[in-house]
């Protein structure tokens, strides 16, 4: 009966390191939002951003920044809640 | 006196599976929340690093396994039935080479490796693990044990000595070679002095077992997890033939 089980046990492991492997990557980027940004501006110390940078939630504004982590060659989005807005003065 | 041994056995026993029932429940937090399979997630889905590396180990370990058995097999044939001038010599010095730790054979193997230009290549790993002394006295224990006439009967029967294999030898000793099989994979899962010696400029070839420690720390428990599961199950699977073959064997 053990040894049943841990066979069965042995399979399935087997079957989602090879399900992680081929469809990790799809899947991470599938619950994460789409952010298309135009250009990115620096100044005075601030980063100005473009409005489609910025996505909306009931509890905030976020945007989204790059960041690297251990995994050389794979970069993370980290999310970002903004604390303030400058008016439009365009 | 048997209470104060089942005690005592007890207790060790608690001492081994401890660290890794606490790796296990450790690996079940993420952040300080409830039980949660988040580790895993962040593992498999957010750092695929880990997958390539668990992946190096899984080609190393099964290609090592499999190459040791097929080149020992013979060997052991030729030390238990084949009698030749120098055979115990021979066999002493396999014995000997078997004894030494494996740090002794480092820098002799480093010398090799470093001359074939085999340094931060795969075979660097895989090529010492496949000669191993204690897999041909493995099998040379056990094709011991199997009755001369069956050997003589099937080279009347046949000249070839693949048939002979085939036929004669290998279905004696399944037990023995599914015992050996789990003993070297287990061994070549564990490597890691080996990998940061032979493997100083190309960390991409690393096993997992040389990765382990650089994992984040909110994923490290999970990562040491699924790295400890392969040899859990094979063990769970395939323990009673072990047992039985290391009794059958004397070994």
């Amino acid at each position: 009966m053990m040894k049943k089980a841990a066979t069965v046990v042995f399979a399935l492991f087997w079957a989602a390191m090879i399900f992680f492997t081929a469809f990790g990557d799809r899947l991470y980027y599938a619950f994460k939002p789409r952010v298309e940004v135009g250009e990115v501006i620096n100044f005075d110390g601030g980063a100005y951003l473009p409005k489609s940078a910025v996505f909306e939630e009931s509890d905030g504004d976020y945007h989204t920044l790059s960041c690297v982590t251990f995994s050389v060659g794979q970069i993370v989005f980290a999310l970002y809640r903004l604390e303030s807005r400058l008016g439009d003065y365009t | 006196m048997k209470k104060a041994r089942i005690f005592a056995l007890s207790a060790l026993c608690v001492l081994f599976v401890f660290p890794v029932f606490a790796t296990a429940l450790k690996s079940l937090s993420y952040g300080g929340a409830a039980p949660t399979l988040a580790a895993y997630r962040e593992l498999f889905t957010t750092d695929h690093t880990y997958l390539k590396y668990f992946w190096n180990s899984v080609l190393y370990a099964s290609v090592s396994t499999f190459l040791s058995v097929a080149i020992s097999l013979p060997l052991g044939f030729l030390f238990a039935k084949v009698k030749f001038k120098g055979r115990e010599a021979l066999l002493f010095v396999f014995i000997a080479v078997m004894m030494l730790p494996f740090q002794a054979t480092l820098l002799p193997n480093y010398i090799q490796l470093k001359s074939f230009n085999l340094l931060n290549t795969r075979l660097a790993l895989i090529l010492p693990a496949v000669f191993s002394p204690f897999a041909v006295f493995f099998l040379r224990q056990s094709i011991k044990n199997i009755p001369n006439e069956v050997i003589d009967y099937a080279l009347l029967e046949t000249s070839s000595a693949i048939k002979l294999f085939k036929y004669a030898v290998i279905p004696q000793i399944k037990p023995a070679i599914c015992s050996l099989a789990i003993l070297i994979f287990c061994e070549s899962w564990n490597i890691l002095e080996q990998a940061l010696i032979f493997l100083p400029e190309n960390k991409d070839i690393y096993p997992l077992s040389a990765v382990l420690e650089s994992l984040p720390e909110d994923v490290k428990y999970a990562g040491g997890t699924v790295y400890m599961l392969p040899i859990i199950m094979l063990f769970l699977i395939f323990g009673d033939e072990l047992q039985s073959s290391m009794k059958n064997y004397k070994i």
